[in-house]
């Protein structure tokens, strides 16, 4: 069991600041992802259609990378994480099967932002600005319930969106060190936050859920 | 630079889209801050359950003004970080963040317009309402309360007021929250295409989803048209949701207010967008 494991539902306390670290190492893979393919770099008409893609969840990621994590940040990250997975879930079944998870095809990403909470914070309408913060609205939640929901959401984009930033540095020819670095901020990430964590989470926010209806 | 007078057409060209820009981004920003206002007067507070209670049990028309005050509130949410998206330069962002106040806004106009300026279709808001209420608890509890459950939860309701049963109501359909908007419907629908489902061509232009230009005139432009627009309709909103805070005013008088006001900003947002084209219409 790695240090950073939660033991019980109290370790939420610092929830939020694994929203910071996430968000953070979100950051780092963009930095790494623009020096493999700056921006200004001319792409040419027949390159595949996911590095095009790649682009376009760099640019919500970087957005995402310039909130601070505090009171509705749930709401204005929902859109940009939801464009985010709309593309990772067509990227991810480009990638070589040596790099994807056993076992996970697209539809993880798209299955949540099509059906999932995103979409709930992304198509307002009043009864659902009802519901709890955690939930899609803004009556009164528990702060762990809304930053438990945006670690799972951050873990996940930085999953598809890391290992596709690996695929494209190897795919351009990049070098061993630049994708070492890729791996080294992904190694960081399942240091902040364990499988099991996330696990807990999602266990937990489940619990949340039943309790509510 | 007389040595190059197509550069100098350029740059000109670009100063005036720049200046439409940065024109209509503070007119945002001047109507976000208004929104806020209008937000506070409406007397409900976002976020305070005791509020809420109130609103349903002791304010008249509070149901309907805690309704508004919501949207209001996501609006404003939505409204400050397409600023920031601006602001950033990120056309994708701004468009991610630009469909939620789009929604909102729809409809604050749609259950406003109905329920005060054609009251004869209040009904119909009582409807959409009712819709939006199954459609959120059946997604919400995933399916624990079923459709037939809720429908029967809002007949009891309904009965208690001696009205007539709802009759068949479906979930709302997000191109009914934007219909009510001049050019609504197409404006999510390139919203959602080009930027939020991410199907819109990468190769293309950035107002078709693009990630290829940078820093052209119609870079500068696809920013300034995208705020434009959501600058009138933030506007609407705002005049909707002000006819809901309590006056002593008529309605009538109520209603000669908000649209002058309304016309100020659309005369406004006319005057940047003529000057751009008519600059750029002169350099071409």
């Amino acid at each position: 069991m790695s240090k950073s494991t939660l033991q019980s539902v109290s370790d939420i306390g610092d929830m939020r600041a694994r929203c910071e670290q996430i968000r953070d190492l979100l950051t780092e893979l963009v930095d790494v992802h623009l020096e493999i393919d700056p921006p200004d770099r001319i792409m040419e008409a027949d390159e595949p259609d996911w590095i095009g893609r790649l682009r376009k969840i760099c640019i919500h990621v970087r957005a995402i990378g310039r909130w601070e994590i505090a009171v509705d940040v749930e709401h204005v990250i929902a859109p940009e994480i939801r464009a985010a997975y709309m593309q990772i879930s067509v990227v991810w079944m480009c990638l070589p099967p040596e790099l994807r998870l056993e076992g996970t095809d697209g539809t993880r990403w798209h299955d949540e932002a099509r059906n999932g909470l995103l979409a709930t914070y992304d198509h307002p309408t009043a009864q659902g600005l009802m519901l709890p913060a955690g939930r899609g609205g803004f009556s009164p939640d528990e702060n762990w319930v809304v930053y438990a929901q945006v670690v799972s959401w951050l873990v996940e984009l930085a999953l598809g969106y890391g290992y596709a930033v690996v695929h494209l540095s190897q795919f351009l020819g990049r070098g061993v060190d630049i994708e070492s670095r890729v791996i080294q901020v992904m190694h960081r990430l399942t240091e902040t936050i364990t499988r099991e964590d996330i696990n807990k989470i999602v266990d937990m926010l489940k619990g949340e859920l039943l309790d509510e209806s | 630079m007389a040595d190059n007078p197509r550069q100098e057409t350029e740059n000109t060209s670009m100063n005036e889209v720049k200046s439409y820009r940065t024109g209509i981004a503070d007119l945002l920003a001047i109507q976000v801050n208004d929104a806020n206002t209008i937000e506070h007067k409406l007397g409900v507070v976002v976020g305070d359950e005791a509020s809420a209670r109130a609103a349903f049990e002791d304010i008249p028309f509070g149901p309907f003004r805690l309704h508004c005050a919501l949207l209001l509130h996501k609006a404003i949410i939505h409204a400050k970080a397409v600023c920031h998206a601006n602001d950033s330069n990120s056309l994708h962002s701004l468009a991610v963040q630009m469909r939620p106040i789009l929604e909102c806004a729809g409809q604050i106009k749609h259950v406003t317009h109905n329920l005060l300026i054609e009251p004869e279709h209040a009904r119909g808001v009582m409807d959409f309402l009712d819709r939006d209420y199954l459609g959120t608890f059946v997604r919400a509890t995933k399916g624990q309360k079923s459709h037939k459950h809720l429908l029967d939860e809002i007949t009891d309701i309904r009965s208690e007021f001696g009205e007539d049963p709802p009759g068949k109501l479906r979930k709302i359909k997000q191109v009914e929250k934007v219909v009510v908007l001049e050019g609504g419907k197409n404006w999510c629908d390139h919203l959602s295409e080009g930027f939020c489902h991410g199907d819109g061509d990468w190769q293309g232009l950035s107002w078709q989803g693009g990630v290829v230009s940078t820093n052209t005139v119609v870079d500068e432009f696809t920013f300034a048209g995208h705020m434009d627009y959501l600058v009138e309709q933030v506007a609407i909103m705002n005049s909707y949701a002000a006819l809901q805070i309590p006056s002593t005013k008529t309605l009538g008088e109520r209603t000669e207010i908000v649209l002058k006001q309304l016309q100020k900003v659309r005369s406004t947002a006319m005057t940047l967008r003529d000057a751009a084209v008519d600059r750029l219409k002169e350099h071409s």
